[in-house]
């Protein structure tokens, strides 16, 4: 119920942030947050298959090629995941870099399927990552922090 | 198997599943988000509506409070330009009772000048004038406004001047009827009237128009100077004493003009 809020949330300040956020300038995904802050207080059997199909609505709403978001969220929670294994619990130098390794494999992956699909990658700045982490970055540590404790492997 | 292990097999089943279904459905990508939309899109919908009338509401604010300085801007601009405007208006003004009496009265304007006092005693009805001999005034220039005659100067200082007024008790003027002939001697008799004396065969009744005649020659033929009130015989019927009101609100002047003197 909770993560059905939380979807819900999701989707409706997403269309929110693109109606406010400046133009030119790449948003938070909160979709990479919702997926993170689902996977973090749940094992990886339901936090993988649901950041897969989280992806896929990002690429229904994107109405974009199917599976480019699922596997980029697929990719940026399986990262979530080895790094938290390898973290201390609740600490949030740990849930920083937790989230900077999967905020990579996300566009890890996606550059993946551009591969893939032998697709043109679009004309992406090394500026617009960074600030799309950062604005990214207060959203997961908020998420993570109400999803709870971590659930240990 | 380790959790680590089924974790990386879930991983890279997920993972084939996802670049099998980009490859397999790039030919109908936007068309399958298109069937799909009306399943995935009224949130987000809703929720890029709500942005956009927050930001439309955001613009609002933010263009009123440019309209306010605007606005101000503005109000200070229009508050000058009808300053000025009332400035012109009365530069025209001043101009064209000028060029009234020029036409109408006399052709030797000397000045407009402006009223800056007024003698009130009671005895004598006297205006003082902002000219004076800097500005080319001289004891013996008749004063007359749109309106009608106002009086001659009297004395002249460096930048004043005094008026004695028609209604002056020691003013003098030659009069004559508008529309009939004969001439007459109009004396000021304060506060408000003149009383001119005619002899008995001049044609005149309350209503008539004096104008100014030149017989004593100190004014230019012509000038409205009031009309009459009441026409009384006197000395045994030798006489006509005709009471007059000057046409020349003097308490109301603002502004006169000299003429040359004759």
């Amino acid at each position: 119920m909770k993560a059905l809020a939380a979807l819900f949330l999701t989707l409706l300040f997403s269309g929110l942030l693109g109606a406010l956020w400046p133009s030119g300038l790449m948003g938070p995904d909160l979709f990479l947050v919702l997926a993170l802050g689902y996977a973090h207080a749940r094992p990886y059997y339901l936090g993988l298959p649901a950041a897969f199909l989280l992806g896929l609505l990002q690429d229904l709403l994107g109405f974009g090629l199917l599976g480019v978001h699922a596997i980029g969220l697929l990719g940026a929670t399986y990262a979530f995941y080895a790094a938290s294994r390898r973290l201390v619990a609740g600490e949030s130098l740990g849930a920083l870099f937790a989230f900077l390794w999967a905020f990579f494999a996300k566009w890890l992956g996606y550059f993946l399927v551009a591969y893939w699909l032998r697709l043109d990658l679009p004309p992406l700045a090394p500026l617009d990552l960074i600030l799309e982490g950062l604005f990214t970055l207060p959203f997961a540590l908020w998420a993570l922090r109400l999803a709870g404790p971590r659930t240990q492997p | 198997m380790s959790e680590v292990a089924l974790r990386r097999l879930l991983f890279l089943i997920l993972l084939a599943l996802g670049l099998g279904l980009a490859a397999l459905t790039r030919p109908l990508a936007p068309r399958v988000s298109l069937v799909l939309s009306p399943l995935t899109a009224p949130l987000p919908a809703l929720g890029h509506r709500l942005g956009q009338n927050l930001r439309a509401g955001l613009a609002i604010l933010t263009n009123r409070q440019d309209l306010y300085g605007e606005n101000q801007a503005l109000r200070a601009k229009v508050a000058s330009l009808e300053a000025e405007n009332r400035r012109l208006r009365l530069e025209v003004d001043r101009l064209s009772r000028a060029l009234e009496v020029r036409r109408a009265q006399a052709p030797g304007v000397v000045a407009v000048a402006r009223v800056v006092g007024e003698d009130l005693s009671g005895l004598y009805r006297r205006l003082v004038l902002d000219m004076g001999q800097r500005d080319g005034l001289r004891p013996g220039m008749p004063v007359t406004a749109p309106e009608g005659l106002v009086g001659l100067i009297v004395e002249v200082g460096e930048r004043q001047a005094l008026v004695r007024t028609l209604l002056d008790p020691e003013s003098q003027v030659g009069v004559r009827p508008e529309r009939s002939l004969g001439r007459g001697v109009a004396r000021g008799a304060p506060p408000g009237h003149l009383v001119a004396e005619f002899p008995p065969t001049v044609k005149v009744a309350p209503g008539d128009l004096l104008l100014t005649g030149a017989p004593l020659g100190l004014f230019p033929d012509g000038i409205p100077v009031g009309r009459v009130e009441r026409v009384e015989r006197v000395q045994g019927g030798l006489k006509q004493r005709v009471w007059v009101r000057p046409l020349v609100e003097l308490s109301l002047l603002e502004e006169v003009i000299v003429l040359k003197p004759l």
